[in-house]
């Protein structure tokens, strides 16, 4: 018999046996040059934009276009597709209304260099901006996909926020992260809530769930003590001055989807949970599953995905999409229920399956599919009766951290035609075509003058 | 010269650690080339803030390193994934290979934070707390997700494989 540190020390040896030699000089040089990296591709970015705007009539009149203001419409509806943005797109600065998804962006700036920014899709208007968002962490590492939080209405956007602490900074991991914050799409307004501490604080989760956000931080000490108290799955509400601890089975916020005020989440093997406010349903399914799942808004059935290769912790290859009919308006107290699993789409059928996202209507689910080869590349809709599918929006070609985003209502929304974000030169560039134009016409002038004594 | 550039603290880092990191990261991602990669990456991430952590960098690279494989995993949503590997070939037959195989088996049917949590606590020996501190969760996150993942593998694991497994 052994114990089980000895069976994954035994397990993890097969790691170093082949494994090349270290390169610290390697890893070393690749770190310093990561920011010189992102600087030329800003300025290649830049170079291409310049022969774009040299073609295209009076392009940085096009970036001056105005967003519009917050349309009357509540309802979300839904991009028909998802583009990458410049690093040069205009931050709003009117309140842009509810959002259909947000996704990230670089955005570039003068000394050649660039930070992390949030771009919103505005519902209304379908156009793209870089939102504003007070104590973002511009500069920071994406946080593993709890950077930024879009409630289902798109109407609010949560995000950590960055501020002093009481006591000496703890930067280990990034921050100093103290709080969070809410924006108010339609208002602009902005809530900043303050989290106590002392060094800092280290966020892990932040989703919404209806008009609840549900969050999961510790608290960090000083960067020579030991390890924080972490915080416990915690739910606020807007207007509420402080987060309230949840006392249910604490779910891990993790491949996590909502519907209604019900968090959805796959925690892997043959089980989904059903988790609310109130307390959490466990679904035992008769398959496994991998990525997340999602309910349909009458509860009645969910979606998930297979998993395609138990010899892979996460597969690459593209996966089944499955449904299982479990009990509407059961509650959430703490019981399990079984169900049976319905493959619908299979690899082989020719859709490509990467991960369900959530549901068009009762009968349709949306799932994110590889096209060409290409994961993420679009979103089809899925017949939950026959499995025909039918492609919805074309996903973004490229994106930063967190990725795209779509607010939960917007599925369900009425697909529009997206217009394109305007592509504004860099305006480093433009100044320098003007220096430049300036420089030839004073060297002509000189040359000429010259020519003319001679 | 590159080499000359490169701080001594890296490199008796990189030299001394790296085996243990190696075994983390395939521990958490199931596969040497990614294990590899994983490691790579998170020594390269950790350069920027080399110099404020090198009295004691391993909490700080163990940290990126288990997050950059959480995104990892959440990144292959929605970008490219890495080409075609060649599958590993299997380690030559020894005493308890196979109940390596199932324990490696049971492992990959773990979430990804689930099985981090096993790695850490059970691998890497780190205290609750300091697992917490790791994956950004609460203490008691930790020891639910823990007694899960023990349960799971408990029950791939015949009786007398785990007859020793008790602390959470």
């Amino acid at each position: 018999m052994t114990d089980l540190h000895e069976q994954l020390t035994r397990l993890a040896d097969r790691s170093t046996a082949d494994a090349a030699a270290p390169d610290p000089d390697g890893a070393w040089s690749r770190g310093r040059s990561r920011q010189r990296a992102q600087r030329l591709s800003a300025v290649a970015v830049a170079a291409a934009l310049v022969v774009a705007g040299v073609l295209a009539a009076a392009p940085w009149q096009r970036a001056e276009r105005e967003i519009a203001p917050a349309g009357a419409s509540d309802a979300l509806r839904l991009p028909d597709a998802f583009h990458d943005v410049s690093p040069w797109l205009p931050a709003t600065e009117e309140p842009i209304g509810p959002l259909s998804a947000v996704l990230g962006g670089y955005r570039g700036d003068w000394t050649g260099g660039g930070t992390n920014g949030i771009v919103g899709v505005s519902s209304t208007t379908g156009e793209y901006a870089f939102l504003d968002l007070p104590g973002w962490d511009d500069g920071g590492a994406s946080l593993g996909g709890s950077d930024v939080a879009l409630s289902p209405d798109g109407r609010h956007l949560a995000w950590w926020s960055l501020g002093s602490p009481s006591g000496e900074p703890n930067t280990t991991t990034g921050g100093p992260f103290t709080g969070f914050a809410v924006l108010d799409t339609s208002t602009g307004d902005v809530e900043r809530v303050a989290i106590e501490t002392e060094h800092g604080i280290n966020p892990s989760s932040i989703v919404w769930g209806a008009d609840v956000l549900w969050l999961e931080w510790s608290q960090l000490q000083d960067v020579r003590g030991g390890y924080g108290v972490g915080s416990g799955v915690q739910t606020w509400r807007v207007g509420d001055t402080e987060p309230t601890a949840y006392d249910g089975r604490q779910p891990l916020l993790f491949d996590t989807t909502a519907t209604g005020g019900l968090l959805v989440e796959s925690t892997g093997g043959r089980q989904v949970d059903l988790v609310s406010p109130e307390g959490s349903r466990r679904v035992q399914v008769d398959q496994r599953l991998e990525g997340p799942a999602a309910l349909n808004p009458a509860g009645d059935l969910l979606a998930v995905t297979l998993d395609p290769d138990r010899a892979a912790m996460v597969s690459d290859e593209p996966r089944s999409v499955a449904v299982a009919e479990v009990e509407a308006d059961a509650g959430t107290d703490t019981g399990t229920d079984g169900a049976t699993l319905r493959t619908l789409t299979t690899p082989e059928d020719g859709l490509e399956a990467v991960e369900v996202v959530g549901w068009r209507d009762d009968e349709h689910l949306v799932v994110l599919a590889r096209r060409d080869g290409v994961p993420g590349a679009v979103y089809v809709s899925v017949d939950a009766s026959t499995g025909e599918t039918e492609p919805l929006v074309q996903g973004s070609p490229t994106s930063y951290a967190p990725g795209v985003v779509v607010a939960e209502d917007a599925w369900q929304g009425v697909l529009f035609d997206a217009p394109e974000p305007p592509s504004p030169m860099d305006p480093r560039l433009q100044w320098g075509l003007v220096a430049g134009v300036l420089l030839l016409g004073g060297l002509a002038l000189v040359v000429g003058r010259r020519r003319a004594r001679v | 010269m590159r080499g000359s550039e490169t701080p001594a603290s890296f490199t008796d880092y990189v030299h001394a650690r790296r085996p243990a990191l190696l075994r983390t990261a395939y521990l958490l991602c199931g596969d040497l080339h990614d294990a590899e990669d994983l490691v790579q990456v998170a020594l390269t991430k950790v350069v920027p803030r080399w110099r404020r952590n090198e009295d004691d960098p391993e909490p700080y690279v163990r940290t990126v390193l288990v997050r950059e494989n959480v995104t990892r995993h959440r990144r292959r949503r929605w970008r490219e994934v890495p080409a075609e590997r060649v599958p590993e070939t299997a380690s030559a037959p020894s005493e308890g290979a196979e109940d390596l195989l199932v324990l490696d088996q049971a492992l990959r049917g773990l979430a990804p934070r689930q099985r981090a949590v096993v790695v850490l606590r059970y691998l890497d020996d780190l205290s609750v707390e300091q697992t917490a501190e790791v994956l950004g969760v609460s203490p008691g996150t930790v020891k639910s997700q823990a007694s899960d993942a023990l349960r799971r593998l408990r029950s791939a694991l015949p009786d007398d494989r785990t007859s020793d497994w008790t602390r959470v």
